[in-house]
Order: C-alpha cells, then sequence, then structure tokens
C-alpha cells in the first residue's frame, strides 16, 4: 500500500516536471510532429484490421443472436454502431493502443534511462522529463482522437461488408440502422473518453520508463507493467466517465 | 578551477563518498582513479548535480553549486560537456543531430553558423563524412569521438569524462585520451576524467586524485604516482602481473 503511494506521488511529481514551460518551443513543435507519425501512423493499420475484423464480427453476432419478430432487423447495424462509438472503438482500441504505443513509449524512455542519454540531457540542462514525455501527450492528444474516429468509420464498414456479403441481413437495414436515432453526443461523449484515455496511455508507460533501474531485464518489466497499468487506468476510468457522462 | 569540500554522499545506509575536498585546475587533466565501488563515479555524478550531496559543496570557479536554484544551475550546466561512460549519444538522432541539440537548444544562431560549428567540432575530434550517419552504424571508438565533439559544441568551461576509454582497444583509448588532452589545453578548459585504466593514468594524469572506499587516499601526478609506498594505492596500481614486475615485487 506504502509502495502503491509512492509511485502515485512519484507520478504526479513526474507530471508537475513535465508541464513545467519548455525550453525551447521549436525543438518541441518538431518533436510533437515526429511522435504523431510514430505513435499515429505507425497504428493505423493495426487499428484497421481489427476495427473492421471486429465491426463484421459484431454485425454477425448480433444478426445470430436476435431471433424475436418483435426486434427489427435494422437494430444490427443500430447494435453495431452503438457498440462500436459508445465502448469499442474508445475502449477496446486504447486498451491495444496502451499495448503497443504504451510498451513502445516505456522501452524507449526506459533504455535511455540505463544508456545515461536521460542524464546526458539533464547534463545539458534540459528539463529531461518535460522533453521526452510533453510531446508524447500532446502527439497522442492530438492523433489518438483520429485514430478512434477512423476505427468507427472501419467499424461501421465492416458491418456494411457483412450486410452486402452474406445472408445475415440486407445492406438497406444495416443502412437504416447505422442512421436510426444517431445522436452527435455519442460522438463527443467517445473522444471525451478517448482523450482521458490518450493521456493516460502515454503518461503511465512514460512514468514506467523514465524510473527504470537496472538494464534490459528491468526495461521488459517496465514495459509490461507499462501495459497492465494504463489498462487498469484505462478500465477505471472508462468506469467513472460513463458515470459521469450518462447519467 | 573547481573545488569540492568535504563532500559526503550515502544510499540507504552506505557511504559512498566521506568527507571528500579536492581541488581540479583548469588546463589540466585531473584524473579520478580508484577500484570499482570506490566512488569515483559518484563524486562526478555529484559534481555535475546529477545526485545531490548529503554534506559538502561544490564550486565552480567561485560559484557554490550546490546551493544554487534550477535556473542558476542551468545556466552554470551550459559551461558543462560531458563524455558519458556509454557515450551517451540519442540513438534516434543523427551524429549532425547529436551534436546541433545543445546549439539548438542554447543558441540563437543561424543553421549555417549551427552546421559550420558541428563541421569544426567533427573535424577537430578527427572525423569526417559520419554527419547522417547513426550512433548504432559507428563503431565505439566513433561514438566516443561523437561524444567529445557533442560535449565541446557549447565551447564548455568544464569537461567530465567517465571512463572514456572502457571498452576501446588500447591503442584508440590512447587516441581518445590524447584528444581529451588536446581539447583541454586547447580551450583551457577544467577536465575531470574518471578513469581506472592505468595507460591513462601514466598518458594523461597531471593531477590524479584516488578514491579508495568513498575516501580520498592519495593525490598526487604520474610521476609521484610510481614512487609512492601507499599501500592501497600500489595495490592498485601494481594489481596486474607486469606491472609487479616493472616495480620488481
Amino acid at each position: 500500500m506504502v509502495t502503491a503511494l509512492h509511485s502515485i506521488g512519484e507520478y504526479f511529481l513526474l507530471l508537475s516536471r513535465v508541464f513545467k514551460k519548455p525550453d525551447n518551443w521549436k525543438l518541441y513543435r518538431r518533436q510533437i510532429l515526429v511522435e504523431m507519425t510514430t505513435l499515429g501512423l505507425g497504428s493505423m493499420g493495426l487499428i484497421a484490421i481489427i476495427s473492421f475484423f471486429m465491426g463484421a464480427v459484431v454485425t454477425i453476432q448480433t444478426a445470430s443472436n436476435i431471433d424475436s419478430p418483435l426486434i427489427p432487423d435494422y437494430a444490427i447495424g443500430f447494435a453495431t454502431r452503438q457498440s462500436f462509438i459508445l465502448e469499442l472503438a474508445p475502449t477496446v482500441m486504447c486498451l491495444i493502443l496502451a499495448g503497443k504505443i504504451g510498451s513502445n513509449i516505456a522501452s524507449e524512455i526506459g533504455t535511455m534511462r540505463i544508456t545515461e542519454q536521460i542524464d546526458a540531457l539533464e547534463i545539458m540542462g534540459v528539463n529531461s522529463a518535460s522533453y521526452l514525455i510533453l510531446p508524447k501527450i500532446i502527439a497522442a492528444l492530438l492523433i489518438v482522437p483520429v485514430i478512434i474516429i477512423y476505427s468507427m468509420f472501419l467499424g461501421v464498414m465492416g458491418g456494411w461488408f457483412v450486410s452486402a456479403y452474406s445472408d445475415f441481413t440486407t445492406m438497406d437495414k444495416y443502412l437504416l440502422g447505422i442512421r436510426w436515432n444517431f445522436t452527435m453526443f455519442s460522438i463527443v461523449y467517445a473522444l471525451i473518453k478517448t482523450l482521458f484515455f490518450a493521456f493516460i496511455i502515454t503518461s503511465v508507460p512514460a512514468f514506467f520508463g523514465y524510473f527504470t533501474r537496472g538494464g534490459s531485464i528491468e526495461i521488459g518489466r517496465s514495459s509490461t507493467k507499462s501495459v497492465v497499468y494504463s489498462s487498469i487506468c484505462i478500465l477505471i476510468v472508462n468506469y467513472i466517465l460513463t458515470q459521469l457522462l450518462l447519467i | 578551477m573547481l573545488e569540492v569540500k568535504n563532500i559526503s554522499k550515502s544510499f540507504y545506509d552506505k557511504n559512498v563518498l566521506d568527507n571528500v575536498s579536492a581541488i581540479f585546475k583548469r588546463g589540466q587533466i585531473n584524473l579520478v582513479i580508484g577500484a570499482s565501488g570506490s566512488g569515483k563515479s559518484v563524486l562526478v555524478k555529484c559534481i555535475v548535480g546529477l545526485l545531490e550531496v548529503d554534506a559538502g559543496t561544490v564550486e565552480f570557479d567561485g560559484r557554490n553549486f550546490t546551493t544554487m536554484n534550477f535556473m542558476e544551475r542551468k545556466l552554470v550546466r551550459s559551461e558543462i560537456g560531458m563524455l558519458f561512460q556509454g557515450s551517451a549519444l540519442f540513438n534516434s538522432l543523427s551524429v549532425e543531430e547529436n551534436i546541433l541539440f545543445p546549439l539548438e537548444m542554447y543558441t540563437k544562431q543561424s543553421r549555417e553558423e549551427m552546421l559550420d560549428r558541428v563541421n569544426f567540432c567533427l573535424q577537430r575530434v578527427n572525423l569526417e563524412n559520419v554527419n547522417h550517419l547513426f550512433p548504432a552504424e559507428l563503431s565505439g571508438g566513433m561514438q566516443k569521438r561523437v561524444g567529445i565533439a557533442r560535449a565541446i559544441a557549447l565551447n564548455p568551461k568544464y569537461l567530465f569524462c567517465d571512463e572514456p576509454n572502457s571498452g576501446l582497444d588500447p591503442r584508440t583509448g590512447i587516441l581518445i585520451d590524447n584528444l581529451i588532452m588536446e581539447i583541454t589545453k586547447e580551450y583551457q578548459m577544467t577536465t575531470i576524467v574518471v578513469t581506472h585504466d592505468m595507460n591513462s593514468v601514466m598518458e594523461t594524469g597531471e593531477n590524479i586524485v584516488f578514491l579508495h572506499k568513498g575516501k580520498k587516499w592519495w593525490e598526487g601526478n604520474n610521476h609521484e604516482i610510481l614512487k609512492t609506498d601507499n599501500k592501497e594505492l600500489c595495490d592498485f596500481v601494481y594489481a596486474s602481473k607486469i606491472m609487479q614486475k616493472f616495480k620488481g615485487f
């Protein structure tokens, strides 16, 4: 318990260093663009494959489990859209990103720590926490919502593919379903959650990477811990935000 | 000149540095030597502020570094260059970008002026046509030289080298030692080198501080070290059979 509290304290102290005024915005701007490419574009392919097939499977599962004549056929498209926009795209995709981006960040910063690159930054008088972590957080806050909207689109497209090329439902009914009773707030709600998750999947792994001590085994441990803890944080924050936003 | 006065540092209950005082003069190579675990690297990390001292003071030309705030330290750090044991080059940046980094961070020079400075520093450490290579594409000796080039990019007053020739063959190690020596004389820097390499000690040791169990055990130069009868220092210097033969043991 004491160790957990100590770690939480260290995490917030690190964040206070991260959000100090940067020394040179020009270098940070460049770094943000680099991080957006690494974190964002590098994840697009994986997210595309997962979203498309998950959308297709959700459609098939919904269609095969609805056998009541009281439920209209367009409910299949509606269920696919709602489950994707409200939960699968923001939460599940961010859990996947926590694995991909999180382990990447923890091992990158952890390696910099044990090879004294962070010490080299400190010797140069650079606020290493801010220089290494702030661009990642800003890049994630900018690019992860884009990835999630892209995931929503591809998930719904996966369902459309099923409706077009199988007998589970028809394309007309699917298209009617995905438009039925649509409210913009669903997207806003998903994007609010995404911003919180984007912060978690960069700051938590950065924390574990930054405080890595020892050698290559510890880098692996930091990487694993970062994925575990950021996933737990995402699930807890998801529960809290869902309670707050959908009251 | 750099002066440390009565520095102590401990980790939990282990005393790593115990009341160490020393003066490191400008324009000469100051060596900190000692066996592994004697506190050499901790001493240097305390001097540059990577570790906070428990007691004592560090003075850079009379400026008390230990009592400075972050901004004051930042000013002093812009006068410090450091070469790390593993070179600590930024893996994701090319050689040119590594040396550009401190210049972009601290100067308002034009891009052309900065590139001129990069090329000058690379030439100074006898490296050419490596600007666009990444650290992983360089040999250990070349990485050290790039590390030196980065360390001198801002024309530092103080140069710290943590085991500059570890992992290098003896010939390359001596080349690196000579390079550090030349640069120190040329720019009249206060240079502190942490080493346990006897080649370095004999080649460049103008002022040598020997640490043993966290205490300053002996101080002198490379001529005096051969004549000393300090037992612990003799055990360190004449550890190899060839050195014992040389001494006539």
